[in-house]
This record gives C-alpha cells, structure tokens and sequence, in this order.
C-alpha cells in the first residue's frame, strides 16, 4: 500500500510517499517540499522533488498551497506512483479531534467547524484535501492533528483565567501546535541518548518558517507549551506577533478596525515580516541586519522571545537536560542557536561552535559541548512519518499509532 | 510627612501621613488643606502614567514657574487641579520642604527590544510596554541594594490582587511581565493575564462591542472567575490546591524564569506582600525550582528589618527578600533623593 501524506505549513507543502505492509515496515519511495508558498519574499518559489535517486528543483509560482497540491499530485502521476491513501496534517482539531480520523462526508462538516481555529493552517489543509478529493476521488483520505499530542498538559497550563461561560461556549483554552513534530523528536532524542524522556526534563523548540513554538516535557509529561487556543501566541514568528497585550486588539477596534482588519495583521503582517518592515524570511532579516536596523531589531526580539521562553520553561522544569531545535530555522539557523545558547549560558547551557555550525539537514547532531550542563540537540523532524504510521494503523490494523 | 499621590487624571489624590494613619482622597480639590498645616515635609507623587506638570529632573521648581506651567496649560481641567493642589499645599505651609517624585523617571522604559511588540514599525510607538509599579520596583532596588550591595540584577515581585513582575539590572529597569495592563503577562484577581488574542477577534466577530470585551477581560476574569472563594491574594495563599493558585503559581514560575532570561541570570528576588505566614509557604515550590541555579531557601524566614524578610539560607547563591506593599514607607524612604520646590 502506498500512502501519500501532505503536510501543510504555514508558508510550505512538505509530501511524503510512504509503500509498505504495517506500521513497523514502511518505507519513503518518494518525497518533496514546496517552499515559500504564498510568501512574499526576495527569492521565489520552488518545490523539489526526491524520486528514484533523483532530484528535481523547479522554480514556480505558487500563490497558494492547492497550485503546490495540484503539482505535487500531477508530478506524482506522471512519474507512474500509485496512490492508495492520503494522509493530512490538520493544525487544530480543536475539541472535537484528539486522534487521527478517515474523512467522510460528516468528517468534513467537522473540520469546517476547525477552519476559524488555525486560520493561517486549516483552511490550507483543507484547500489541499480538496484538490486531492477532485484529483483522485476514489483515494481514502485521513487527517492527523496537531493539537492530540497536547492532551496531557495539566489544568494550570491549559486554562485561561477568564469566565467560565466564555470557556464553555466558545471553548477557549490552550491547545497547542506542532504535536506531531514534537511526538517525533522527544522519541529520536530518547533514542539516540539512550535515555527515557520519563527520566528527563526536556525543552523543545519547533522552529518553522511559517509558525515556531516550544513545548516544556517533565519526565515524559508536557506542562507547557508557548502557542495556545489558536497559533497565534507565544514566540514571535514570521507574520505572527507571538505574545501580546490583548488590550492592544481592543484598542485598535475603538480606532475603528474591523476585527478582520485586526486578525489579518496580526496574523499576516506582524513578527518578522513587520518589525522588519520588508520580508518573513530569517534568512533575509540576517543577511540584511548590518546595514538594516529594522532588520537586526527584527533578529533580537526573535532570539530574546525564544530565550525567554526557554529561560521560563527551565525554571518551570526546576533544571534542563536536553533542549531540542528542530524544523527549518532550528535546523539551518546556526546563528540562533549561537546567540540563543550564549544568551542562557545561566543555565549551564555551553555550545560547541564547530559542531553547531556543522550540525545537518539529514541527521541528528549533538551541539553541545561536554561541559555543558544540559545536552543540545538539533534534529531534523519527520512530521509526515508520524502521519504516514497513522494512516497504516488506521487503514490496515483499524487502530491508531503509538509510534 | 504628608504624601500627595494624585491617583487619577482628574487630579483625584491620596493623601498619606507617613505612619499611614491619614487615608482620605481630595476630589477634584474639593478639601480642607488646614488638616494637613502642622507638616513639615511634603512629597507630591506625579504617577507614570501622567506627568501632567512637565517637570523635569532638575530641582529647584518656583511656585513662579508652577505658576506660568498652570497658566499655560490653562484648558486642561485635570492639570488644574493637579497644579492647584500643590499650589494650595505650598502656600499653605511655605516653611516646609516640598518635593516631588516623578514615577516615570525613577524607572525609565524596558530595554530595547523588550518595550515592543512583533507588530509592523507603524505600530511601534502607538503601543510600547510600560514599566507597571514604577515606585515601588525601584524602591526594591534600592532595598536589595542596600541589604545585598552586591546586587546587579534583581527580579521584582508584587504579589497582590493585579500582580507583576519587572527585572532590573544596574538600576535600569530590563523587561517585565506585562505592561499597565492587566490583559498579558500575569493573572489577576480580577483580570486575565495572558490570554491568546485571538480571543478578542473572535469576540468581535460575535458581535462583543470593544467595552464588553474590555470589561469582560479587566473586571469579570482572573482568579475569581476561576474559583468563587477566591476573593483577594489571600485566598491564592490559603487554597493552594484550587485551580487559581495553580495556575497562578504556574504563570509565576515562567515569568521569574523569563525575566532572569533578560539579564542572563539573577542576584536577589523580592516579593511585595503583607502576610509574611501565608505568602512565604505558598512561595516554597517557586524556591524548589529555583535551587538548581543554587537557591537555597531559609528553614525559617527571619525578619531583618521592620517587616522586611530574608527568604534565603546563608549560602544561598541567590538572595530573595519579602518587603511589605507599603507605598507610603517607599515615598518616605525616597523622600531624601526626591526633587525639590522652592518657594522663594
């Protein structure tokens, strides 16, 4: 059985397809990632494809994640891949998905409801569940969900302090993102230090080019997590603000901005992209901060937001073992992590230069020197196995994956 | 002493003796200034959040030039009133020392990049984040100083019903937990804290007008939309199994860790609260999580000045200190460094 799994970010459409028997004997026989989707940037878009030995990079438009779709599936199709399932990652299941779940026409309904909860996510994802539906209509189609892997945070972390009716009607309460890069990651450090996450007090950071978070893990339990009922909080990201005084979004309805107004700026228009004032893209804000002032203050308040959670989070743990960078920016972004390890030096953190700047896409590299107090991880995330071990549970044993 | 806090921007103030035994609010001038003849010191409090006298830190101001800054600023009704009290007060009794703190300037803004939000440059000085509590974070600065003078870097705790937490290092205030506002950083008894502001969006898109949300937020959230029996601080230290006092203890815990991330690491902590037997027990598990930089908490907390504690152990790395929530004992102890008026 061969499983396709989309994987929509923010700003990206990574595929993976996955031909194999159960859960325990799958393989990738193709894969590939769309990037800078919809993104306004100084470079422009291109999806590679990894097929048969082979590696295609073409540069195209792509305004929106169906177009990236609608060439990954035409792609696919004319290099002979046969496609038995599709597999979604879906942001925010809110409270009505905590497990992966075989879209029907009822599921669908669902998920419209879960649009308004990830509004840079969902309605992506679904756009990309569309395009598979009108291109192969007969292919069974699964979702997976970000938010399940944060069912264990504890009342203290999930809840707001707000009134109750507010909670109950509109459902308001954390959830988290990222759940099933961090599912991964915990486990490939667990195995590669040879140490149970139950015995471990361990910060992981998902770093995207789209959406970042971090999550907090005590001895296999999560306690905290930085994004919360929608993507919107916490570290401040590409066209996010992170964290804010909500008293700023109710002064700027006083000012007369229609609440669309304000959610588009603050979904869209904000983090990097504005504090910067011309691009989204780490990559640029870096490689501009010498001449730029916007550009090197758009690069501080990103590496003091990310220091500051971690600095929270260790205090929350009482210490920190292991602290994890994973998706783009923690995987390529050597300088963050430098500037982010240096500035929690506190903690006993101490950083090897050389191995951090040698650190890869392809493997898990330690970082962190043997001195220092907790160990360094980058690891490269694999949110479509995740996804793709779901869809083999669910198709071929009728269970969901423990993976 | 006599303290003039103006608390509003009516020219609403508090008036404080130095003991705390004089408690009464002068609305809009409407008072008796004779009560207050016998003092011999006077120090007038400007809050942050308006320097409506445009003073600036040079000493010594004339009632002449007071007199002009009123005159020209003669169609504000609020200045009025402010320039009028101290007017009043100084004619009233011109042989006393007068002297004002301008709370803005004892704590200037956070650092630079921790006054912004990730909004685009356009928004970048509409909305910048305030040090809360400006008066009393920095007398705990002084406090620290003169108790710990080894310290450089100082987290600063107000534990009471809209609580915050500020670091200062050097004497300059560094970042904090939240601004002026009671809709980010820390919960309240009344007030939510953090929130995702999305929250807000979605309201509006209901049809919530912007006063409902705000009312909602500031005035019907916080510890007591949690708990029932939760009715002040107090309560927060009494049940510290109920939800509130969780999460509250929670949202504590990364917020001291997220300061100390501001100054890459911490000498002294200090807590503002009066009920040194519920405060100090509720504080035990943000102690135990602070002992792996080397905290180490006192077996009993030991009173080393009138109402001051000291929370940790001799060999601690980390000194932590309990003050009380006593504005007034800040002003008189800060009366000596304020600027002076000069009648003559």
């Amino acid at each position: 059985m061969n499983i396709l799994v989309m994987n929509c970010g923010s700003s990206s459409l990574n595929y993976k397809v996955f031909s194999g028997t159960s859960v325990k004997n799958i393989k990738v026989i193709a894969r590939g990632k769309a990037h800078r989707v919809g993104v306004k940037s100084s470079e422009p878009s291109f999806i590679e494809h990894h097929l048969r030995q082979q590696n295609e990079k073409i540069t195209t438009s792509l305004e929106t994640h169906q177009k990236a779709a609608s060439q990954i599936l035409t792609h696919l199709r004319i290099n002979h891949i046969e496609i038995d399932a599709i597999g979604h990652r879906f942001v925010h299941g809110g409270a009505l998905f905590n497990q992966s779940t075989l879209l029907s026409a009822e599921i669908l309904e669902k998920l419209k409801d879960c649009l308004p909860l990830a509004p840079i996510h969902n309605p992506n994802s679904m756009s990309v569940i569309s395009t598979c539906q009108e291109a192969l209509p007969t292919c069974k189609q699964y979702v997976s969900f970000d938010t399940s892997f944060h069912s264990s945070m504890p009342p203290e972390a999930y809840t707001y302090a707000i009134p109750k009716n507010l909670r109950e009607e509109f459902g308001f309460r954390r959830f988290g993102f990222h759940g099933l890069s961090y599912q991964y990651v915990t486990l490939a450090a667990q195995e590669y230090l040879k140490q149970s996450i139950t015995q471990m007090k361990l910060i992981a950071c998902h770093l995207g080019t789209g959406g970042s978070s971090v999550v907090a893990i005590k001895n296999g339990q999560e306690i905290d997590t930085s994004m919360g009922f929608t993507p919107l909080p916490g570290l401040m990201m590409s066209t996010r603000t992170g964290d804010l005084d909500a008293g700023i979004p109710i002064q700027l309805l006083r000012d007369g901005l229609h609440a669309e107004d304000i959610e588009t700026l603050l979904n869209k228009k904000s983090g990097l992209l504005g504090v910067s004032g011309f691009s989204s893209d780490l990559r640029d804000i870096l490689a501009s901060q010498k001449e730029n002032a916007n550009s090197a203050l758009a690069f501080d308040m990103y590496v003091n937001r990310l220091t500051s959670y971690i600095g929270a989070y260790s205090i929350l743990l009482g210490g920190l073992d292991t602290l994890i960078f994973t998706d783009d920016i923690g995987l390529w972004s050597w300088q963050l992590r430098e500037r982010v390890c240096v500035n929690l030096s506190w903690l006993g953190l101490e950083i090897d230069p050389t191995a951090n700047q040698s650190a890869t896409y392809e493997d898990i590299s330690a970082i962190s020197t043997p001195n220092s107090r907790a160990t360094i991880l980058v690891i490269p995330t694999d949110e479509e196995l995740v996804v793709g071990k779901e869809g083999f549970a669910l198709l071929k044993e009728q269970k969901n994956a423990n993976c | 002493m006599l303290i003039v806090n103006f608390t509003d921007q009516n020219g609403t103030s508090m008036l404080l003796s130095s003991n705390n035994s004089l408690k009464k609010e002068i609305l809009n001038n409407q008072l008796s200034f004779e009560i207050c003849q016998s003092e011999d010191r006077y120090l007038y409090l400007v809050p942050s959040s308006f320097n409506y006298l445009d003073l600036v830190d040079t000493s010594p101001v004339s009632l002449e030039e007071l007199t002009h800054l009123l005159q020209s600023q003669s169609g504000s009704f609020s200045l009025k009133n402010i320039h009028q009290s101290i007017i009043s007060f100084m004619k009233l009794n011109p042989t006393a020392e007068h002297r004002y703190l301008i709370e803005r300037n004892l704590l200037p803004s956070f650092e630079i990049p921790n006054d912004r939000y990730a909004l685009p440059i356009d928004f970048s000085d509409k909305f910048k984040r305030e040090v809360p509590d400006t008066l009393m974070h920095y007398w705990a600065w002084e406090k620290a100083k003169s108790i710990f003078p080894k310290t450089n870097r100082l987290v600063s705790v107000m534990l009471n019903n809209t609580p915050n937490a500020v670091s200062i290092q050097n004497g300059s205030a560094i970042s904090g937990s939240q601004s002026d506002g009671g809709l980010e950083g820390l919960s309240g008894l009344l007030t939510c804290g953090q929130i995702d502001p999305d929250f807000i969006i979605q309201l509006a898109q209901k049809g919530y007008r912007p006063s409902d949300i705000e009312n909602i937020f500031n005035n019907n959230s916080g510890w007591s939309s949690l708990d029932s029996k939760v009715q002040s601080i107090n309560d927060i230290f009494y049940l510290p199994e109920s939800l509130s006092s969780r999460l509250f203890q929670h949202q504590l815990k990364k917020s001291i860790g997220s300061l100390i991330s501001t100054m890459k690491g911490v000498d002294t902590l200090v807590f503002f609260n009066d009920r040194p037997e519920l405060c100090v027990p509720w504080l035990q598990p943000i102690f135990q999580s602070l002992e792996f930089l080397g905290f180490s908490k006192s077996t009993e907390y030991q009173e080393i000045g009138p109402a001051i504690f000291m929370l940790n152990s001799s060999h601690s790395s980390i000194n932590a200190l309990l003050l009380p929530n006593a504005p007034s004992q800040a002003m008189v102890e800060l009366f000596p460094s304020a600027n002076l008026l000069d009648l003559t």
